[in-house]
């Protein structure tokens, strides 16, 4: 008691209202022990969460691990309670300016802690949080200057309790510091050879420019002729073969553009032809990569083969594709829905010509997957105009007379203005087997786009649809028997339909543009790289930057100044400045060091 | 300017020595080592080279201390691509804390390379060698731009690189030929048995570094074959690194029964310093221009260099007296041009039957067609060879050549073509323009 006590009072010191509020907790959370060696250990039912033989030694080697990618710009924030002997051995090696923050999500655990660790002589100098994630994302982001970075160290047996409250608090603090970038990157984005990700890979390239980022687009639709020209052969392994050979060069001629670009990140869309080997080249050479998986995993699952190559899994589905990935080995996923393009995916005005070609009363645009292909009969001779767009409808039976050019395929324009053309425009998502997919939870592009033209959707149910639009933006679908019924009404409501498309677009222009993915994006992937894409988003390789904290290198200082046109400085800008010092330049050892370290990174030509 | 060369036995304490090549340049690294300490007598020679060959430097006899260049190290620094700048500085700095005698007050570099330059500027007070008037001056000395030439084309260079390296340095080339002195090693039980028979040892180097430079083993079958048909006692170990395993187990496959128990099979599996206690004890070693061979020639074995593509016998033959190389001949049309660098000899002959006489001790009277054999010789002005059949040698030219890039105030490039046998106008014209595009050298404080 004489401990928690003791803790009380130097908590109070600084933060009276924590010290009140874990006082009157009752902790008994933790079943506290004595370890081996005489030291407190805890556990939480069966699971130990510090050891049970040294734990004070266990936390120091984790400590040790964490701190050497610490930079002295960091502010540091620790996952994870315990009996804080992590915290404790963690703070010994900080440096003085160096700020670290501890949320707090259970005060009963942390009394735990309190009552058996003494805080003296460490625990002052720590920032406790303690609140919902919102408040504690707040109470951070407060007391950070734009200079620094968040580096969140991971005590992963203590911080596992608490899953869900961590994860609700990295995601405030993403979005709040997606607000603040600034940096600007240099992003190669690898696409697909053909498929439905490849608009979308136009739409991520046009996103990233507009945030300002530099970006180079690997498009491997240029091939897309020859890879088609492989089904000439007879033998179908054959032609597999083949197409598999010249994938395996897309990927090396992938590697040949990083090589030369040096990009900070390569981001691959669904379907870009990178292989595992390939993949782990980049990886070896110190490239991050990410992959946005814009498809359902369920009915592709060509991840399983590359989950492990890539440093970032995005994907459009949650709970089952997350552990589904990291079986595969995936190191991080995160959800990342799919968005719309307001410049392409915009109300349009439609000439008579265009009204009488796209116009109907209800429509769709997509491929023939089973479920359309069940659903969509029941909605002939009802005497609407009904339309469908898109290919894959070989064989359509008595949907023939409503199929348009004969199944084209459909570009993103014609699509656009279909769209804005039609009075209900239905939104089945595909499922290969009758009905709508009970477990269908991914949310599709057309979803978006529909939105953002300002157009009416009839969609069918998604379990993550709530947490994307609210009610009354879009009408939901339960049931394909509904469908007639809904429509109807729907037909004869014009004001409420168009009230409820303009909500959708007002909400898809604030919440769910591509720019707003990148966003998002990017800043997860600074999150956890935040000596390196974190530091770049905060702007803290401008010139201006480097040279507000070059205190430590003064020695720098007027190569930061010569570089002060660029927008950001790297290694090789300033060996250039360096160069251009000329042949009879005294140079400095850290002048030196820098040519040193280009010299060795110009050498990528090992990469391919 | 060129840095004042230290008088020769005044007390500096440590001297550097940058060598980050390959084996090969590593091993013909020695003679210039031999040369540095007989002029600097009183003074200790620390030598700094790729990481993977420390345990081979180690051996080398005028040595101090052995310090590795920690390549995949820098390689990783420069890769990281995070950090703050300062940061990464500290951590480039902790690499060279490795070197607690540094800075030296002198450096020789050997290397053209911008690491080797910088190595030696961050390392030293002054520098020698390449990199000597700065790490950003791209106007190398007259014996840097003579090596820049030479290689460009080829003409009848009479120096051997591990000479011009001496002259690079500001010395005379060895007084003798050092020998790196046998070390006693384990080796595996198979290869002690080699190394102990009283046979007449020769060891075959199958690989080489440069893929161009590679003998097919087709000729190496009949090479050995024809040996162990002529010489009852004689006995062969096949070399080769780990990536040459598979070319040495198809070497040793495609021999006859009567090969059996007298061709041992060392590809992959030794070390340095167990390639050392091989070849120290082989009475000959026989392969390309590469590392192994020089190792070899530099053990004590003779050397039966077989030098085909890019590969020339006065720039890089084994280095010493007695080694025999068979040189295959430019094609005409190199003869005639000004750029040869791209040129490529490639045989159809082999000389197999007049190398195996040479290697039992009988003489060869007219080389194959499309070959030419040189014999190595060494005097005061280093390294030269001699023509076995013509008698011809470039021995003379060596004096002229140093006095040109050694002796006088102002290098006279014309009299330099002429002396390399360089009869194009053209280009003598450019070497001199580009003479006069460059400041001028003062020389007159060298120390050779």
């Amino acid at each position: 008691m004489t401990v928690f006590r003791d803790n009380l009072r130097i908590l109070g010191k600084t933060n009276p209202r924590i010290a009140q509020a874990v006082e009157a907790s009752k902790g008994g959370w933790l079943t506290i022990e004595q370890a081996k060696n005489g030291t407190p250990t805890a556990r939480l039912g069966d699971r130990w969460i510090h050891s049970a033989y040294d734990p004070q030694q266990e936390a120091s080697c984790w400590a040790d691990q964490q701190r050497e990618a610490i930079q002295s710009s960091d502010t540091i924030l620790v996952w994870g309670i315990g009996l804080l002997h992590h915290v404790k051995a963690f703070n010994r090696g900080l440096p003085e300016h160096v700020r670290c923050f501890v949320p707090v999500p259970s005060l009963d655990e942390w009394r735990d802690a309190l009552s058996a660790i003494p805080l003296e002589g460490w625990g002052e100098r720590i920032h406790w949080c303690h609140g919902s994630p919102e408040d504690v994302a707040k109470h951070i982001l407060d007391r950070m200057s734009p200079s620094q970075s968040l580096h969140i160290v991971r005590y992963e047996p203590a911080a596992v309790l608490h899953r869900e409250f961590y994860a609700t608090l990295e995601d405030e603090l993403r979005t709040a510091l997606a607000r603040q970038q600034s940096g600007r990157l240099n992003i190669v984005v690898v696409g697909p050879i053909y498929g439905g990700s490849l608009p979308v890979a136009h739409y991520t390239v046009r996103a990233l420019k507009a945030l300002g980022h530099q970006v180079q687009w690997i498009d491997h639709s240029l091939y897309e002729r020859g890879y088609h020209s492989l089904d000439v052969f007879r033998d179908p392994a054959l032609s597999l073969a083949m197409k598999s050979r010249l994938t395996d060069t897309l990927g090396v001629i992938t590697l040949a553009h990083v090589a030369e670009q040096k990009p900070d990140l390569v981001l691959a869309l669904a379907q870009a032809p990178l292989s595992l080997p390939v993949l782990e080249q980049l990886h070896r050479k110190k490239f991050l990569t990410a992959m946005w998986f814009v498809e359902n995993f369920r009915i592709r699952t060509y991840w399983q083969q590359v989950a492990a190559g890539y440093d970032f899994w995005f994907v459009m589905q949650q709970g089952p594709c997350f552990e589904a990935l990291a079986r595969a080995g995936a190191r991080h996923v995160k959800y990342l829905p799919l968005a719309a393009d307001p410049t392409i995916h915009r109300p349009l005005v439609l000439s008579d010509e265009e009204l009488k070609e796209f116009g109907a009363d209800v429509a769709f645009v997509g491929a023939g997957y089973t479920n359309r292909r069940m659903i969509f009969p029941r909605l002939l001779n009802r005497g609407w105009r009904f339309k469908i767009w898109g290919n894959e409808w070989d064989d359509p039976a008595d949907l023939k007379a409503v199929i348009q050019r004969q199944g084209a395929r459909i570009d993103t324009e014609t699509c656009v203005k279909i769209f804005n053309a039609t009075s209900v425009n239905l939104n089945i998502h595909s499922y290969v087997q009758e009905g709508f997919d009970p477990e269908g939870d991914g949310v599709n592009p057309r979803t978006f786009e529909l939105a953002a033209c300002g157009a009416f959707q009839l969609v069918d149910h998604r379990i993550l649809l709530p947490e994307l639009f609210e009610d009354g933006m879009l009408a939901q679908l339960r049931r394909p028997d509904d469908l007639v019924k809904e429509i109807n009404r729907y037909l004869h409501e014009p004001e409420l339909r168009q009230t409820m498309a303009a909500q959708a677009r007002a909400h898809v222009l604030a919440h769910h543009t591509y720019e707003h993915r990148m966003k998002t994006m990017l800043t997860e992937i600074g999150l956890h790289t935040p000596d390196r894409i974190g530091e770049i988003l905060r702007g803290g390789r401008s010139p201006q930057a480097l040279m507000a904290k070059s205190a430590v290198t003064p020695e720098l200082q007027p190569l930061f100044q010569a570089c002060s046109g660029l927008p950001r400085v790297e290694l090789e800008d300033l060996a250039e400045a360096i160069k251009r010092k000329g042949p009879t330049a005294q140079l400095s050892r850290e002048e030196l060091l820098i040519l040193m370290m280009d010299a060795y990174r110009q050498e990528t030509r090992d990469l391919v | 300017m060129k840095n004042t060369l230290p008088t020769a036995g005044t007390n500096v304490p440590r001297v550097l020595v940058l060598q980050f090549a390959r084996l090969g340049d590593l091993v013909q690294t020695l003679p210039v080592l031999t040369a540095l300490k007989a002029y600097h007598s009183n003074v200790e020679i620390d030598l700094l080279c790729p990481e993977p060959l420390v345990p081979l430097a180690m051996m080398f006899p005028c040595v101090a201390q052995v310090l590795p260049w920690p390549a995949e190290a820098w390689h990783a620094l420069a890769r990281a691509r995070d950090g703050e700048i300062s940061k990464v500085l500290g951590r480039a700095e902790r690499l060279l804390t490795r070197y607690p005698d540094a800075p030296y007050s002198v450096a020789y570099n050997l290397n053209n390379h911008p690491r080797a330059v910088l190595a030696a500027h961050l390392l030293s007070e002054r520098v020698y060698g390449v990199g000597s008037r700065g790490p950003l001056v791209d106007d190398p000395d007259p014996w840097m731009r003579y090596l820049h030439y030479i290689a460009r084309k080829r003409g009848q260079n009479p120096i051997h690189l591990i000479d011009a390296w001496c002259g690079l340095c500001g010395v005379a080339p060895p007084g003798h030929v050092p020998r790196i002195p046998e070390v006693p090693v384990a080796l595996p039980r198979d290869l002690r048995q080699f190394t102990t028979s009283d046979a007449l040892r020769v060891a075959l180097i199958i690989g080489a570094g440069d893929a161009n430079r590679r003998i097919p083993l087709a000729v190496w079958k009949v090479w050995i074959t024809t040996l162990l048909a002529r010489n009852e006692h004689a006995r062969v170990v096949v070399l080769g690194s780990r990536g040459e395993r598979a070319l040495g187990v198809s070497l040793l496959d495609g021999l006859s029964s009567d090969c059996l128990g007298r061709v041992w099979d060392a590809c992959g599996r030794i070390g340095l310093a167990e390639l050392v206690a091989v070849l120290s004890r082989c009475h000959w070693v026989v392969g390309a221009d590469t590392g192994p061979l020089h190792v070899g020639a530099a053990c004590g074995a003779r050397a039966m260099g077989w030098y085909v593509s890019r590969a020339r016998v006065h720039e890089t033959g084994p280095y010493g007296v007695g080694h025999w190389i068979w040189q295959a001949e430019p094609i005409e049309a190199c003869e005639r041009s000004d750029r040869c660098d791209s040129v490529e000899t490639r045989p159809d002959t082999w000389p197999i039957a007049e190398s195996v006489d040479l290697v039992l001790g009988q003489t060869c009277s007219v080389p194959p067609s499309g070959w030419s054999l040189w014999e190595s010789r060494h005097d005061e002005w280093g390294a030269w060879y001699e023509n076995s059949v013509t008698g011809e040698t470039f021995r003379d030219r060596r004096r002229d050549i140093w006095a040109h890039l050694n002796g006088v105030s102002e290098v006279d490039w014309r009299s330099m073509h002429q002396l390399i046998g360089d009869r194009d106008p053209a280009a003598a014209r450019n070497m001199h323009r580009d003479e006069h595009s460059h400041s001028r050298i003062s020389y007159s404080q060298v120390g050779v």
